[in-house]
């Protein structure tokens, strides 16, 4: 009876097929990092437009609300405050844990509250204001389903 | 003298008379004398030769007459211009105008920025005790319901997060609205979220101590409430970082 021959793989086999598995590891892994690096990019992209967007939307507000000031008399003087967003803002994007909501986005500005015066109810209209109280804001944006939604 | 010869000579001291009375310098005395010896000379002069004429004697009289006629008149008429002028009362001289009166007046205050000074600006109104104000974004609750959805908890653990570092300060969580139904409703609906989003981040191990909650319902929006647009800007869970 003839003995069945079984394959047997060589240390020289062994060690190619080792090679060959990692570099295939170091391949897909390498690109998995690139395209995740790359969709990164491409949020924190999409974020930079809307946070731009956001902050025109803050600057229609501040010609509203200079608009609709209301002025009044007391003590010898026309007053009306306001509140107006600065035009600096900082923005940022953190990945998350959630698949619905991988990221979430940061932006941050000013806000300041402005009173305008004067002697006049013109004056006062006229008056380009000072500020008397100024904080940061910081609004937090979820990333939900490819957009940004607030 | 010859009879067109004297014409002529009568003429020449009628118009040397105008001349003369016309002179600006002249007084009105004077004028009155010149035009009352030329209208005497003419008439004189026209009377005496009439007179000469009529005589018949010689034919060289009628000449002499006009002549004797014409000086007398003329001597007669400037007396008689003379005595009869009357001085017209000088009028009185127009008032002077009154003198516009320049008031002093203050110095226009600039429009734009009142004097620095110590009265230049009224006192500020208060500032609010908020220092520091963070927004959430996107925690937008189904109609009538406050509960949490899967989707929000990114950014709500963003906002636990911030709170457990900030472990020294206090924070009101304040509810808003857009103007969508009535105001009582929104004004509960904005407390029952407020206070939804304070028990998620109790949960997330925030200091139940640091955290209160206000509704402001549809009272404080930040975009026109018209447009869709403001209307979502409206809708939104703030914390307001205190002092």
């Amino acid at each position: 009876m003839r003995k069945k021959r079984i394959p047997q793989l060589s240390i020289l086999a062994y060690k190619r097929a080792l090679f060959c598995f990692l570099i295939f590891f170091l391949l897909v892994s390498n690109g998995a990092t690139a395209g995740f690096a790359e969709d990164e990019n491409k949020v924190l992209e999409n974020f930079k437009h809307f946070s731009h967007a956001w902050m025109a939307k803050l600057s229609q507000l501040n010609d509203q609300n200079q608009k609709n000031i209301r002025i009044e008399s007391s003590n010898g003087w026309y007053t009306g405050q306001y509140i107006c967003y600065g035009d600096q803002c900082r923005f940022r994007i953190k990945k998350t844990v959630s698949k619905k909501t991988p990221y979430i986005g940061f932006l941050s500005y000013s806000e300041m509250r402005i009173q305008k015066a004067g002697r006049t109810k013109r004056q006062a209209v006229n008056d380009t204001g000072r500020v008397y109280h100024e904080i940061p804001v910081t609004e937090i944006f979820r990333y939900t389903d490819n957009h940004w939604v607030y | 003298m010859k009879k067109g010869k004297l014409i002529q000579v009568m003429f020449t001291f009628l118009i040397l008379t105008l001349v003369i009375s016309g002179c600006a310098n002249m007084s009105g005395k004077q004028k009155a004398f010149w035009t009352g010896a030329a209208a005497g000379a003419v008439i004189g002069g026209a009377g005496g030769g009439a007179i000469d004429h009529n005589d018949g004697y010689d034919n060289n009289s009628n000449d002499d007459g006009i002549a004797v006629g014409a000086i007398a008149g003329g001597l007669v008429g400037g007396i008689i211009g003379y005595l009869t002028y009357k001085e017209e009362p000088l009028s009185p001289p127009e008032p002077e105008p009154e003198p516009i009166k320049v008031v002093p007046q203050p110095e226009p205050e600039p429009e734009t920025q009142p004097k620095a000074e110590a009265q230049a600006t009224p006192p500020p109104p208060p500032s609010p005790p908020v220092k520091e104000k963070i927004v959430l974004r996107g925690v937008n609750f189904d109609f009538d319901k406050s509960d949490i959805k899967p989707v929000f908890e990114p950014v709500l653990n963003e906002g636990a997060r911030i709170l457990k570092n900030r472990t020294d300060v206090d924070v009101v969580i304040e509810g808003h609205t857009c103007w969508t139904g009535t105001e009582s409703y929104n004004q509960k609906l904005s407390e029952r979220r407020a206070k939804s989003v304070r028990n998620y981040l109790v949960g997330k191990n925030v200091d139940p101590a640091q955290l209160s909650t206000v509704g402001y319902g549809e009272t404080r929006p930040m975009a026109d409430n018209r447009k869709l647009e403001g209307r979502r800007m409206n809708r939104r869970v703030e914390f307001s970082i205190l002092d």
